[in-house]
């Protein structure tokens, strides 16, 4: 069997198209599981989990508590527990540019500053922000500028503040919203919230004081999201929590797949309840149910 | 005006001449018999006749003309009708669902016009099959029924339904009503009556939805008032909420949100707010009134809607797992959602009455009825060394695609997930 020069010719566009192609599906490669801390207490139904530089803090949600996992490569250790008052019930947790970490308590509704070794700081104390003054957090991130951008569930907007709880800006959510459960910001700006209840994603540009729709009809891909992310690359990483699945979208929006299944077993999630992503690629699970950590390498 | 009404009979008269008229070149042309268009057709759908007989003749018939519906020779559609018939009746009926509906009929929008009306003939005016308000009832069966039973009929749905709605559409209000739901109402009871404004406690009422604490049809409660009412506006008590009626604002609440509601609901709110886990609707903007309704429900604990309407209306992902179930746990069917749940708050995952899953479970489901299987945190679960074996380890409660709720198609399948060693 001979290639002749005009068949390879006629190949060259699906050869040149091969790589780009298969670098847009991703694989979730299960890596590892966190059930223990140091000593040997179980994990009890983690709702939070936070990826710093040097180390992981895990919301240990059932046993009211923290557990701050060190952080080498791919791999977790130790397992410190940290018993906060001023966090009895942390729900939430969002990793800060300078080391330090948000905490989201689900019982006071308040959110904490935590030092990179677990310890309390401060309340998110907000100034100057516009009314309504009562603010319900439902989820925070932050920016490449360590800015603090905080869903508002009773004021139906996200915040913006600085570090020092100094209002910045607002951004409201659209009228037709269902409910805002999450809010990401990529490396250009570019803002996000999550609709869980319609399957929606908006997005604000850098420039923008509102949002717009950015994927909508995700109905069919997701049964309930409640956590969203960005990677460097623009892609958009949804958790559904009542499908237990990673549903991944391009940086325009489109659907590039569902990762991941329900189950028991090393590699399947159950209702997973928020994610977070390391610099060298390693999604880092809060598996509630399964009351564990799971780690996938995103390839 | 004459003048108009004549030039529109005139070209009335000059259409219908025009049409015999091509219609009689057509017969010439085809050889037709007399009476091929209609006439023939009784000689052998004799039954007919009787139909002929009633007092409302559908007017082609009235002309002998059947052709206009049906084909004489040869229909893909049942009853040799011309065309299919969702769509028959248009051909020359202008249609009934205007652009700008703001309701429509769920018949009219399918097309089943024949559902009312009867395409040949009927003791009706209209054509319709039955008369007045038996024939909305013989669909509407479980108004009719309520409305067998109540102690007070609103006077209009004594006479017909079409006091207040529309048959096909409305342009104007919701429900097929003739106007928006307020409008309807003031078109008999006239707002600025004295006994009007002293039922209402001198409030001015005109601008606020009637339906929010009266039902229109009828009720066991004097003034037509829904069957669950909220308290203060059942002792005439608006001004424990609202501003006096002779403020300057006088619907505005005297507080805002939940902190209204928290007013009486004190030890409610704070069982509510001591709890880990909140329902974020609670603390929503719209708060106690995202779910409840401050005046009268029809559905206990004032609920806005049926318990299964409202839950389902945010969450929509459960309501779809529903329709794949084929064991149908029966809190869910009924939709009993607080069987399980608490609505408001509570210390357990899925804010569940009692600890997810075992203690939940034997509220209702006798465990030592079930099997002998070993359960209970001493029991671990093979396939995840943080978690023991429950009614959650092989059912989902809020059902699958499989019987008795099962994660997997059979009992053998779902037993070899942990018992490895079983496996063939």
């Amino acid at each position: 069997m001979t290639i002749t020069i005009k068949t390879l010719i006629c190949l060259l566009p699906i050869i040149c198209a091969l790589p780009a192609y298969c670098a847009d599906v991703a694989k979730f490669k299960p890596l590892t599981e966190l059930y223990l801390d140091a000593n040997k207490i179980q994990l009890k139904n983690p709702e939070g989990v936070a990826c710093g530089k040097t180390a992981v803090l895990v919301a240990d949600t059932g046993n009211g508590r923290l557990v701050s996992y060190a952080r080498n490569n791919n791999e977790l250790k130790n397992g410190v527990e940290i018993k906060l008052e001023q966090v009895p019930y942390p729900i939430r947790l969002e990793a800060t540019v300078q080391g330090k970490v948000l905490a989201l308590d689900g019982k006071s509704r308040k959110i904490a500053f935590l030092a990179a070794d677990g310890s309390f700081v401060s309340y998110l104390d907000y100034k100057n922000v516009p009314l309504p003054i009562d603010i319900v957090p439902r989820s925070m991130t932050v920016d490449a500028g360590d800015n603090i951008y905080v869903v508002d569930a009773l004021g139906m907007r996200v915040i913006v503040t600085d570090q020092t709880g100094t209002f910045l800006r607002q951004f409201p959510f659209p009228k037709e919203t269902g409910f805002i459960s999450d809010v990401a910001v990529d490396q250009r700006g570019g803002v996000y919230i999550l609709d869980s209840m319609k399957g929606q994603v908006y997005k604000a540009a850098p420039d923008s004081k509102l949002f717009q729709p950015f994927v909508s009809g995700l109905q069919a891909h997701i049964y309930l999201a409640v956590s969203i992310d960005t990677d460097p690359q623009g892609r958009i990483y949804l958790l559904d929590q009542n499908d237990s699945a990673v549903v991944l979208l391009g940086p325009d929006g489109s659907f590039q797949g569902r990762y991941l299944s329900y189950g028991w077993r090393a590699g399947q999630i159950n209702y997973p309840s928020q994610a977070c992503l390391t610099e060298n690629g390693i999604m880092i699970i809060a598996d509630r149910n399964n009351s564990r950590i799971q780690l996938f390498k995103v390839q | 005006m004459r003048i108009r009404s004549f030039s529109l009979l005139l070209a009335g008269i000059m259409l219908i001449l025009l049409t015999q008229s091509l219609l009689a070149a057509t017969d010439q042309q085809f050889k037709l018999k007399p009476g091929a268009r209609g006439n023939l057709c009784m000689k052998c759908h004799k039954p007919f006749q009787e139909k002929l007989a009633r007092k409302f003749v559908h007017s082609p018939l009235k002309k002998n003309d059947c052709t206009g519906c049906h084909n004489a020779h040869t229909s893909n559609h049942g009853k040799m009708l011309a065309s299919d018939s969702k769509s028959v009746c248009s051909v020359c009926h202008p249609p009934m669902i205007s652009a700008k509906a703001k309701s429509v009929h769920k018949v009219v929008a399918e097309g089943s016009c024949m559902k009312c009306h009867d395409p040949h003939a009927a003791a009706n005016k209209n054509n319709l099959v039955m008369e007045g308000k038996q024939l909305c009832f013989s669909c509407h069966k479980t108004l009719g029924e309520k409305l067998a039973k109540i102690k007070v009929r609103h006077s209009p749905v004594e006479k017909d339904c079409l006091v207040c709605h529309q048959p096909h559409s409305s342009d104007t209000g919701p429900f097929l009503l003739k106007n928006n739901i307020t409008q309807v109402c003031l078109g008999c009871h006239k707002a600025d009556k004295p006994i009007f404004i002293k039922k209402h406690m001198g409030y001015p009422v005109a601008e606020s939805r009637c339906t929010g604490c009266h039902d229109p049809h009828g009720s066991d409660a004097t003034g037509l008032l829904l069957k669950n009412v909220h308290s203060p506006v059942a002792k005439r008590m608006c001004n424990q909420c609202h501003e006096e009626a002779a403020a300057p604002n006088p619907l505005k609440t005297k507080k805002e949100g939940t902190t209204l509601c928290r007013g009486c609901h004190n030890d409610m709110y704070n069982k509510t707010f001591e709890k880990n886990r909140m329902h974020w609707p609670v603390v929503s903007k719209e708060g106690c009134l995202g779910c409840h309704n401050p005046h009268a429900s029809v559905d206990k604990g004032l609920l806005r809607e049926p318990m299964a309407k409202l839950c389902g209306s945010c969450h929509l992902d459960t309501m779809k797992r529903q329709t794949k179930n084929v064991s149908k746990h029966e809190p869910i069917v009924d939709g009993r959602c607080t069987e399980c749940h608490d609505p408001h708050s509570s210390n357990n995952m899925f804010l569940a009455k009692k600890p997810v899953d075992f203690d939940l479970c034997t509220t209702c489901h006798d465990w030592t009825q079930h099997s002998t299987h070993p359960i209970g945190e001493k029991v671990r679960d093979p396939r995840n060394k943080n978690l023991s074996v429950g009614c959650g380890s092989c059912h989902r409660a809020h059902g699958t695609e499989f019987k008795k709720l099962l994660y997997y198609p059979t009992t053998t399948e779902m037993c070899i997930q942990c018992h490895e060693q079983l496996k063939r």
